[in-house]
């Protein structure tokens, strides 16, 4: 009987298609306020923020997220046997007995899910050990379990929400009676509680219905009535009373800001111009009498930038709150300031060097930053109570990673002239050229290094009573600070040359990488907040830059054996 | 043709100082680096190292601060005294006179001086650094110039190699590399173990020691130093300052954990890094149980969580010469306790164990109740709880799905019933906030009369006031029953109060009760709502009852194994009953959070031998002959000098989520120099209390207790030199980096004009360093406080270079005329 069950569940499982958008409009709906995450937030971008971390993408099967929200939502039914939940690691895929292949196969249906016991058993053996002692299947099973929990929230077939098929799943939209108050607990209430809130009887019936007729109207795709039933959505919300004054809603204006942002996608976009630009200062490099490229390579990096600033500007108002507060930030923060330093610096020395490196950081930080939902966090966040209402975190923390930019264009030029060197290209002008400018970028990156480390200290004196405290990210710092002054001292002393001086900011770029990577992920400390998803094992593509990275110091040590002349053998 | 160049002829003098030869310092400064190291070993790291760990006035930060400044004096009034001599003719070793202070600073700590007479502490020393400064002055200048024995020429030599920028460059990557090592110690076993084996380790110590000496050793070959190195001298001295300024912090920090729970007023802390283990006394004092100290032994072993089996033996003094050895068998820092039960205790005491298992699948978790516990659960979800019943009405009672009964009985001392009174309570008194009981009965044959005063459902302390006052929580159910009532007789009067299901909490004693011989018991068998009762009774088997928020009550057998049929999605699932429960504690390690530090301990008595488990902040008692002690293993209360009260501690949350945006201490400060009658102060994040160089940060909290408010404690001596050594050292890298080729025209410019003036370019220098950062500091002063304000980061990296071109670029070939005029 079970294998029945199971057979027919087989058959009945299908591969996600588009959803059919049925000519609804979407614009009023995306408005409606949502209190996630610690936030107000329209419901926009609620969809997009979920949608992706279930589907790791914001356009799932190219259609759009609202519609899958909407989608998964209204039909659950059909919606849990789809395979919309995305499996990330194929250790565990074959753990849990999955077919391991094409991507398609890296989803999976809520249905499937719940019903297989391996991953029932390997929950339970996680959820029985300390956090500490989890591998890194655990980890990825509690991960696709939260994942398969945020699908089952919304369709409303997860354990809680049994009772409240007929208004829907989880959809914080709704204001309780009571105001936030300080010192209490506050949160929004999803339609199925709204009739048990407490609010006056004709409030209820009216937010239901609308409700009720934005399924309907949904189902049937139902333009006119879907557009109708919207709007009476977002009236009824308004109507149950948005909290004011301080914890209170910031405004409907707030929500329409979020949704343009969230139209815009500067951050994605700005990825594709820094490549760009970066293209552009190859060829500008590769003709330098052309100086004509040379400026044209700066367009899309001013665009690139143009977008940086907006997007960063937008998500700090939004946020209300400092403009690096998390990881993801601080990789968008990193990324703008190689491209524009990569630009400032190749206003003055105009060979080209600056603004390929910096338009590479740029674009190598943005596409991670923007590729990786899981592992970033993108959506916006709060921070811990230690990290506001304090200046330092706007001083501390910009003077940081603006000196990782710095000290990452010095790794990357590093990296070009050993690459060229290893190649034999390494002669002449233009080689001298880029060690030059590799080294120039080290003593601001030091200087402001040095600068960051020291405000952090005030700033942890302040907060948490010590100036240090051998914290792991402090460690790490200090250490990167070190390799590059042993790089300086070894220039100064004449010790280290042209090549030396690559392979230093070889060094310190490993440095730099353990400093902002690995402390945050592999060392717990009172930095970790600044991590997103921690993991214990070191990721594949951290070993793949590993071995390159042997393979190039090997490649740079055999020709420099090579070019080295043999000594002259005595002659009386 | 070839030429025989004749040799230079060097002066024998460069800056007013003797040259020490080629590859050589000169040799005042040779020996003036000598003494400084010899000294600060001796001064500071030695007694340091003897005292470390003790109660011993040598660690404690007012005589390492006299030390240490003492030396710093010593070097002023040595380089005065040895270049004064050199430059006379004399032996440049006649700076040992100018260290006199040096000798006379131990001796006056020695006395106690610096405690009872911190001026006479501090004059004492520098006046004897003075008068040797002063000697080689009156001393009479030799005939002939002083020359440099065999011994000087092989110190000066061996100076100058100690500033070798190779030896200076291998000492950072060896300091690099020691502390990159030092974060995966810490991964590996904790930040304590990390501090222990590598941060706070001697050899890390001297690999720092060797770097100052090698920092100050290259400062001081490069003299007579040059106006174009200005920023590198200011660099070199900048991180010599952090290294001071370090080991201050380390020698003399104090630090720790100020814990206070609403109500509590506090004047000392818990240590970050110190623990005791205490010996008591079991003593009866008016009929109760308390316990004597008799002697503490400071803690070595919990340094370093690495060494889990440090073996480690103190002794404690006992009564009458009796000596206790305690050796310390194993101890973990992170571990977690547990309970091993069993059914083979001596006296009866009914238990259940089983699992829940929440809604939706997968959390599950195990519980054990037993009837000598109280609730447990989620009160919100489900309060459970096992209880015993004497008679098989009280039984069918609970199966019912009325309100029960209840029943006042007073006893005797010997348990006898005197008195019982079925209560009819009557209905809510809004002033009381309870139900009036209004009966008057005489306890037969005593001629005392119980008069009833009012009946609580849910007894629970009103805390919006600051009376306190008791309220009826829940009327209508009862979570814990209690009943006020009066004692009236020819004695006097006798307010008692009886809990049903706690009837030991408010016991009678002679100096509160007059009625002392009499006990008062309430009996009350009623499920509250949301209550699952595991039930025992004599001589039936078992049963559970269990009464929903609607008030439908449930009930059947206890049978193992077999899920109880609730009505509700929770499962819950009886593993095992127990009739004798007996509980062992066992400990498991590893990686446990929250942690808890527990030792596994052999004390060795007059009386035996037992081995124990000792968990930090708690005890464990044994038997010695008659006597009963037990041992503590505490951290060490040290004192701050003003008392703190907490009011009230309060925290907000993130809308729409169960996470604090904040959280906030609300304190009473009293101190007898400044705030006699008290100040109310509020500490919270980012905002600390800095009090008479004490620094008070909210760190934590905690809700098991109460509110409890966790305050970080910090005293820092270093950081007074550690922040401007650290603008300083920024100073210098942006002289260094930015401003070389400047400083270099300018040194050029000042080399033909006076000492001053050349000191004055100098000046000219950091002047225009400092001024090159103007631009981002001032961004980030004159800005509103804000996101905004990170630019001035930005701003600082631009300034610096903009302004540095502007420098090198405009003003620099002003000053160098051969440059001027060309292309």
């Amino acid at each position: 009987m079970r294998v029945l069950a199971l057979l027919a569940l087989v058959i009945t499982v299908v591969n996600a298609q588009e959803v059919d958008a049925g000519g609804l409009d979407l614009s009023t709906i995306r408005q409606l306020p949502v209190l996630e995450g610690e936030r107000y937030k329209p419901l926009d971008s609620l969809a997009l923020e979920w949608v992706e971390r279930i589907t790791g993408a914001r356009r799932f099967h190219n259609c759009e997220s609202m519609l899958w929200f909407l989608h998964w939502r209204c039909a659950p039914e059909i919606a849990r046997k789809e395979r919309v939940i995305r499996l990330t690691s194929s250790e565990l895929s074959a753990h849990l007995g999955f077919a391991v292949g094409s991507a398609a196969e890296s989803f999976r249906s809520f249905d499937e899910l719940a019903e297989n016991k391996q991953l029932d058993a390997l929950l339970k053996e996680a959820r029985a050990l300390p956090e500490a002692r989890h591998s890194q299947l655990h980890t990825e099973a509690l991960r696709l379990d939260a994942r398969s929990s945020m699908f089952g929230s919304i369709a409303g077939i997860d354990g809680g929400w049994e009772g409240a098929k007929s208004l829907g799943g989880w959809l914080p939209c709704a204001p309780p009676v009571q105001a936030p108050q300080k010192g209490a607990k506050y949160r929004w209430i999803s339609p199925a509680e709204v009739p048990g809130s407490g609010h006056a009887p004709a409030l209820v019936t009216a937010f239901i219905t609308a409700m009720q007729e934005l399924d309907q109207a949904f189902d049937a795709r139902n333009a006119k009535a879907f557009a109708a039933a919207s709007a009476k959505v977002l009236q009824g919300a308004k109507a149950l009373g948005y909290p004011e004054g301080t914890g209170g809603f910031p405004g409907l204006e707030s929500m329409e800001r979020e949704i343009k942002l969230n139209a815009v996608r500067p951050f994605e976009n700005a990825v594709w111009w820094f490549f760009a630009a970066f293209l552009l200062a190859l060829v500008a490099l590769a003709a330098p009498r052309a100086r004509w490229i040379f400026f044209a390579a700066m367009l899309p990096l001013l665009l690139a930038t143009g977008y940086m600033i907006f997007g960063l500007h937008e998500r700090t108002v939004l946020s209300g709150r400092a403009l690096i507060g998390t990881f993801y930030e601080s990789m968008l923060f990193v990324a703008g300031s190689a491209g524009l330093l990569g630009l400032i610096l190749d206003l003055f020395l105009r060979r080209g060097w600056f603004l390929c490196a910096g338009s590479l950081v740029a674009f190598a930080g943005l596409f991670v930053a923007t590729r990786n939902p899981d592992f970033m966090q993108p959506a916006i966040s709060t921070l811990r109570p230690v990290l506001i209402n304090n200046d330092w975190i706007h001083i501390h923390v910009p003077a940081i990673m603006t000196s990782y930019a710095l000290l990452g264009l010095s790794f990357v030029l590093g990296q070009i002239w050993l690459v060229r060197y290893a190649l034999g290209l390494g002669k002449g002008e233009s080689q001298e050229q880029l060690a030059r400018a590799a080294w120039l970028a080290i003593p601001p990156g030091e200087v402001l290094l040095f600068t960051g480390i020291v405000l952090g200290g005030v700033w942890a004196d302040a907060s948490w009573g010590r100036f240090w405290g051998w914290d792991p990210k402090e460690v790490g710092a200090l250490v990167m600070w070190l390799v590059f002054m042993v790089v300086v001292h070894g220039r100064w002393a004449g010790w280290l040359k042209d090549l030396g001086t690559a392979l230093g900011t070889m060094a310190g770029g490993w440095a730099l990488l353990w400093c902002y990577y690995g402390t945050n992920f592999f060392q717990s400390g009172q930095h970790s907040y600044a991590a997103a998803n921690s993991s214990k094992e070191i990721p594949s593509w951290m070993w793949g830059f590993t071995v390159i990275e042997v393979a190039l110091f090997v490649a740079v040590m055999l020709r420099q054996r090579r070019s080295t002349p043999p000594p002259t053998p005595a002659t009386n | 043709m070839n030429h025989v160049q004749a040799p230079l002829a060097l002066d024998p003098r460069a800056g007013g100082l003797r040259r020490g030869g080629p590859a050589a310092m000169p040799p005042v400064l040779a020996i003036l680096l000598l003494i400084g190291a010899v000294e600060i070993l001796l001064l500071v790291l030695l007694p340091w190292l003897l005292a470390h760990g003790t109660d011993s006035a040598w660690v404690q930060s007012e005589r390492l601060a006299h030390l240490a400044l003492a030396v710093l004096g010593s070097t002023v009034f040595g380089a005065i005294a040895g270049i004064t001599a050199e430059r006379r003719g004399n032996s440049p070793w006649w700076a040992l006179l100018g260290h006199a202070g040096s000798v006379v600073a131990p001796l006056v700590a020695a006395f106690g001086l610096v405690e009872s007479s911190p001026l006479a502490a501090r004059l004492a020393p520098a006046m004897a650094g003075t008068l040797g400064a002063l000697m080689p002055l009156a001393w009479k200048a030799p005939a002939t110039a002083w020359e440099p024995g065999p011994g000087t020429r092989t110190l000066a030599r061996l100076a100058h190699a100690a500033g070798n920028i190779w030896l200076g460059i291998s000492l950072l990557a060896l300091l690099a590399a020691a502390i990159w090592w030092g974060s995966w110690v810490e991964n590996a076993f904790g930040h304590k173990a990390a501090m222990a084996m590598i941060y706070t380790s001697g050899w890390l110590g001297f690999v720092f020691f060797a770097f100052t000496v090698s920092l100050v050793a290259a400062t001081l070959r490069k003299y007579p130093w040059r106006v174009d190195q200005t920023g590198w001298i200011v660099v070199h001295l900048a991180l010599v300052m952090i290294i001071v300024g370090s080991m201050m912090s380390f020698w003399a920090k104090r630090e720790g954990e100020l814990i206070l729970g609403e109500g509590e007023a506090a004047s000392s802390f818990l240590a970050e890094n110190q623990t005791r283990i205490v010996l008591e006394e079991a003593r009866e004092v008016s009929g109760r149980l308390s316990w004597r100290k008799l002697d503490e032994a400071i803690c070595r072993f919990d340094g370093n969580p690495a060494a889990m089996e440090p073996q480690e033996e103190l002794s404690l003094a006992g009564p009458s010469d009796q000596t206790f050895e305690v050796k310390v068998l194993r101890w973990f820092p992170d571990a977690r306790k547990s309970e091993e039960l069993s059914d083979d205790a001596k006296e009866p005491l009914f238990g259940v164990s089983g699992t829940i298992e929440m809604p939706g699948g997968g959390m599950s978790r195990p519980f054990t109740l037993s009837e000598d516990g109280g609730e447990t659960g989620d009160p919100t979800l489900l309060s459970m709880a096992c209880r015993r019943v004497v008679d098989e009405e009280a039984a069918t009672l609970l199966r019912q799905s009325g309100a029960g009964f209840g029943a006042l009985e007073i006893l005797d001392p010997a348990d006898k019933v005197l008195l019982r009174v079925p209560l009819e309570p009557g209905a809510m008194d809004a002033a009381m906030a309870a139900r009036p009981v209004p009966f008057d009965v005489e306890i037969p044959g005593t001629g005392i009369h119980a008069v009833g005063k009012a009946l609580y459902a849910n007894w629970q302390l009103d805390g919006t006031t600051s009376e306190r006052r008791p309220v009826d929580a829940s009327p209508d159910d009862p979570r814990n029953p209690a009943l006020a009532l009066m004692l009236k007789g020819p004695r006097g009067e006798d307010v008692r109060w009886a809990f049903s299901w706690y009837p030991d909490l408010l016991p009678p004693t002679p100096e509160r009760n007059v009625y002392s011989d009499l006990r008062v018991r309430l009996r009350w068998f009623a499920l509250p709502k949301g209550a699952l009762w595991f039930v025992a009774r004599a001589g039936a088997e078992p049963f559970w009852a269990f009464r929903s928020r609607s008030g439908e009550v449930r009930h059947g057998p206890v049978t193992a194994g077999k899920a109880l049929e609730l009505g509700i999605p929770l499962s819950i699932t009886p593993s095992r009953m127990y009739s004798h429960l007996a509980r062992r504690e066992v400990w498991n390690f590893a990686g446990y959070s929250p942690q808890q530090s527990v030792a596994e301990v052999q004390i060795k008595h007059p009386g035996g031998e037992t081995t124990a488990w000792l968990p930090l902040q708690e005890s464990t008692s044994f038997e010695c002959g008659e006597e009963m002690y037990r041992l503590r293993w505490q951290r060490t209360r040290e004192p701050i000098p003003f008392t703190l009260k907490l009011h009230d501690f309060r925290r907000d949350f993130y809308p729409g989520s169960a996470n604090e945006s904040t959280f906030e201490s609300y304190l009473r400060l009293s101190d007898d120099d400044r705030f006699r009658s008290g100040a109310d102060i509020k500490i919270d994040m980012n905002h600390p209390l800095r009090f008479k160089g004490w620094r008070l940060f909210q760190a934590r909290y905690s809700t098991e207790n109460g509110e409890t408010t966790i305050l970080q404690v910090n005293r820092d001596p270093g950081l007074p030199v550690i922040y401007p050594a650290c603008a300083l050292l920024s100073l210098g890298m942006v002289l260094v980096f930015f401003q070389k080729p400047f400083l270099r025209q300018l040194g050029r410019w000042a080399a033909s004009k006076t000492s001053f003036a050349r000191f004055g370019a100098a000046q000219l220098a950091v002047a225009l360093a400092l001024a090159s950062t103007l631009p981002g500091v001032l961004v980030i002063s004159l800005l509103p406080p804000g996101p905004v304000q990170g630019l001035g980061a930005l701003a600082i990296a631009l300034g610096v270079v903009l302004e540095s071109v502007l420098v090198v670029r405009w003003l620099g070939p002003r000053l160098d005329p051969a440059r001027k005029g060309s292309p």
